[in-house]
Formats: structure tokens, C-alpha cells, sequence
């Protein structure tokens, strides 16, 4: 009977114990990832706003020329033309670098990724092109070709 | 001694009590801040303070960065605002609403870049017009069920709402605090006057389903109002209305539009050429700097960029 007793404080007190451990454990790997994320990502960002701007300084060129070189490996180059966009585009067709949602991502649409964590530039006259990954260096240069001929379109250049 | 090291180990039902009531009240305080969006406010004050101390600052104005973000507002009336991915809903039932809406937006972005009475960019070798973007409002579709079928909403009506209407927990009205004055009709003569134009001018029409920036400005250089109304061929000239009075409107920004260039304008005569006044612009409180006032325009279009926004120095 005494043996009986002794097993079920072990249970429970410990179960608890244990599962109050975890819980912290998990936060404090959590809060740690989300440090190390956050600084990468707004690095990230910089550069993702001097990649947009190089782009977008050739569109208002009105050139058909490459961009080579080109920063963060891992983002990618999206292109809104249709109902829904970032809200920064106020509506008009625009060009975003973001990071790409992962598939079985139901509860958000690439859009609201793009508005909420990347860089998007109103680019009238976009035509939809498919999305582009920036490579990491190691792997070959990315860059991309600006086609202005029939509206704007962008594919992937690599070298 | 071994019975003595368990117990030590072991939680008590009074620990346990006092980790549930820490955990649930911390999840409490967590739902109350959220539901009392204080990081809004946060926002908002984290702007003015970057604002004024930049204009404050002794060591050049680029050494300070201004930290401030553009909000972004659906004004609906079934709360469905398909144009925004992740907005802030303000649901109206009535016209007043929807002015109400956009002119504490216009309020809180004047009073976030100092009122005119901060100067918060460096004089330059080239005048250089430094716009803020505060607020894009979608105004939703579903407005037309309060509007009776219209689709739009007149900005001069709302230009009369800012001038009959108190500022909230103020004594005074908006229109006195943009521009030092509640006769709107008057601004609106005397613009037209400078202009060669007869009768009264218009602020022009918000369309439902479009989206429209909240957006004021600095010109960085003294007595620089002319760049302002560089942007358009057909342009005003200086309005000088209130020398006295502080703030002073000096200037305005005109548009001119023909019948064809605003679509379905059937209040407009078809052979009539039109003035549609973009913004009015001040004189600083105690600096030389020119601010545009608040005014709302619609995003992205010819008419944002008439405005001649060099630079815009809110992120997005």
C-alpha cells in the first residue's frame, strides 16, 4: 500500500516538474532562436532594400539590362499583378523581395510574408513573371535580366 | 535523511497555486496590452520623439534617424477590407464617421512631425521637399451602402468638418490647428484668385475602393513654397492669407484637371477647366521651414505626385 502511494507522488510531482522544465526549455530555445532570427533578418532586410533599389533605379531607366550580384541568398524576387498585394503597394502592380512562405503554410498568403517582412517597390506596367531565388554566392552568381520591351519583366540570369 | 532530501524536492500545493496565478495573470496583462493596443500610441510618441529630437539635435539631422512607420487603415462598414492584407479596421455607420476617421489621422500626423514648429531637415544647396507618409487608407467598397450609391466622398465636405468640428478633448478645431483658420471657403477664394480662377476651388473627391495616403511635409529650405508647386505644368501661385496669424497659410498646391481627367465627375461642367487644390501649406511656428499641412490623396496617382515629394521619409 505504501509502495503503491509512493509511486503515484512520483508521477505526479515529478511529471510535473518535468513538464515545468520543458516549458521552459522550450521558451528559452524559442526566445534564443528568435533573437538570432531577428538580427539576421533585419541584415537581411538592408540588404534586400539596396537589391530593390538597384532594380528599381534601372526600371525607371527604362533600360533592358542584368542586375548581377545581388543580396540576400534565400530571398526571392515576387512579382503582385493581380487582387491580392503587399499593402505597401497601395494597390498598384509591384516587384517585393521576401522570403518565400513554406507550402503548408495555410493561415498566410505569400503577400501578407511580403508586406509584413520584406521589401516591395510599385512598379507600373509589371508583367507576372515567375518568382526568382537569390542563390547563395557558393553556389553561382544570381542575378536577374530586366526585360522593359512589353512592360516590365524580370527573369533569372546566372552566370 | 533520505526522507528529508524528497521532501525537499517536492512542490507543494501552495507552489503549485502560486505558479498557476503567476502564469495566468501574466497571460492576462498580456491579452489587456494587446486589447488596449498601447503599442499604438507607443508608435505614434516613438515618431515625435525621433522627430524632435532630430530637430533638436546639434550634430546634422542625418546623424539622428526619424523612426517613423506608415499605418495602415481600412475605413469599412461590414468590416471586410479585401484590399489590405492586414490592416486596422475602423468600422463607421455614418459619414461623420468616415471624416472622423480620416481627420484624427490628419491631426495625429501633424502632431507627430512637430506641429510646424519643429524643423526636422537640414537646410540643403538644392530645396528639396521631404514628404511624411502617415497613414494609407483603403476606403472599402462596402462605404457605397452608407454613401446611397455614391461612390464618392467629397474632400470639401471634409475640409468643412475639420473646420466645424473640435479636435477630441480639444477646444478647438482641426482647421484651426493645420491652418490657423476655420474659413475654409475663404482659403478656397483666395486660391483661386492667385490662380486666375473664378469662383470657388475644390479639394477634389476620395473614390471608394481606392487607397489614399495621410501625407504632410517640410520643405527644407526657406521661403522654398514655389518648389511645391513645381511638380504640374498648370500650377497656383502664393497664397498669402494670414500674415498674423500663427500658423499662417502661405501657399497652395493646385492641380489642374481637366473634365477628362476625373473620371465620372458629373458635377463638373464639360467644358469647364478645373483647379483641385492638393494641400495648403504653412509657414513654421518660430522657423522658416514651409510645412505642407495634412491632406489625403490618393496613393500612387499623378495627383501624389504633383505634390513633388522628393523624398519620403517615413518607412513603409
Amino acid at each position: 500500500m505504501g509502495d503503491k502511494n509512493k509511486k503515484g507522488m512520483l508521477l505526479g510531482e515529478e511529471t510535473l516538474k518535468i513538464v515545468v522544465a520543458l516549458i521552459a526549455i522550450v521558451f528559452l530555445v524559442y526566445f534564443l532562436t528568435a533573437l538570432y532570427f531577428s538580427k539576421k533578418h533585419a541584415a537581411d532586410f538592408e540588404q534586400a532594400e539596396a537589391t530593390l533599389e538597384r532594380v528599381s533605379n534601372i526600371i525607371l531607366s527604362g533600360e533592358s539590362t542584368g542586375v548581377m550580384g545581388i543580396n540576400p541568398d534565400g530571398w526571392w524576387f515576387f512579382g503582385f499583378t493581380g487582387d491580392e498585394k503587399p499593402d505597401s503597394c497601395a494597390g498598384i502592380s509591384c516587384l517585393c523581395i521576401c522570403e518565400k512562405i513554406v507550402s503548408w503554410n495555410f493561415w498566410e498568403s505569400q503577400a501578407e510574408e511580403c508586406s509584413k517582412n520584406g521589401v516591395c517597390s510599385s512598379v507600373p506596367g509589371l508583367r507576372q513573371f515567375n518568382p526568382i531565388k537569390i542563390q547563395d554566392p557558393d553556389k553561382g552568381i544570381t542575378g536577374v535580366f530586366i526585360d522593359q520591351r512589353e512592360g516590365v519583366f524580370l527573369r533569372e540570369a546566372t552566370l | 535523511m533520505l526522507k528529508n532530501n524528497s521532501k525537499r524536492g517536492e512542490l507543494t500545493t501552495q507552489q503549485i497555486v502560486t505558479l498557476v496565478i503567476l502564469i495566468v495573470s501574466f497571460i492576462i496583462i498580456l491579452i489587456f496590452i494587446f486589447l488596449l493596443d498601447l503599442g499604438g500610441t507607443t508608435d505614434a510618441e516613438i515618431c515625435r520623439n525621433s522627430v524632435v529630437l532630430r530637430g533638436n539635435s546639434v550634430v546634422p539631422g542625418d546623424a539622428v534617424g526619424l523612426d517613423c512607420g506608415r499605418e495602415y487603415l481600412c475605413i469599412t462598414k461590414d468590416g471586410s477590407c479585401e484590399g489590405l492584407t492586414n490592416p486596422e479596421v475602423k468600422k463607421v455607420d455614418n459619414l461623420e464617421g468616415i471624416y472622423g476617421v480620416v481627420a484624427e489621422e490628419m491631426r495625429s500626423c501633424w502632431w507627430m512631425f512637430g506641429e510646424g514648429k519643429v524643423k526636422y531637415i537640414d537646410d540643403a544647396a538644392l530645396k528639396r521637399n521631404h514628404c511624411s507618409i502617415c497613414d494609407q487608407i483603403l476606403f472599402d467598397d462596402s462605404l457605397e451602402e452608407l454613401l446611397e450609391g455614391e461612390v464618392k466622398i467629397s474632400k470639401d465636405a471634409l475640409y468643412d468638418y475639420l473646420a466645424t468640428n473640435n479636435m477630441v478633448g480639444k477646444e478647438n478645431t482641426y482647421a484651426e490647428y493645420f491652418f490657423g483658420t476655420n474659413n475654409v471657403e475663404k482659403l478656397k477664394l483666395e486660391a483661386m484668385q492667385k490662380t486666375g480662377q473664378e469662383g470657388l476651388g475644390t479639394f477634389g473627391d476620395i473614390e471608394v475602393g481606392k487607397q489614399y495616403f495621410v501625407v504632410m511635409g517640410i520643405t527644407s529650405e526657406v521661403n522654398n513654397f514655389y518648389k511645391w508647386a513645381g511638380g504640374v505644368g498648370a500650377v497656383a501661385g502664393v497664397v498669402l492669407l494670414f500674415p498674423a496669424s500663427v500658423p499662417t497659410v502661405v501657399g497652395v498646391l493646385v492641380l489642374a484637371t481637366g473634365v477628362t481627367a476625373i473620371a465620372g465627375g458629373g458635377e463638373y461642367l464639360a467644358d469647364q477647366f478645373t483647379q483641385e487644390i492638393l494641400a495648403l501649406t504653412v509657414k513654421g511656428d518660430g522657423i522658416d521651414n514651409q510645412f505642407m499641412a495634412p491632406t489625403i490623396v490618393e496613393a500612387e496617382s499623378d495627383r501624389f505626385r504633383a505634390l513633388n515629394c522628393e523624398d519620403i521619409i517615413t518607412f513603409s
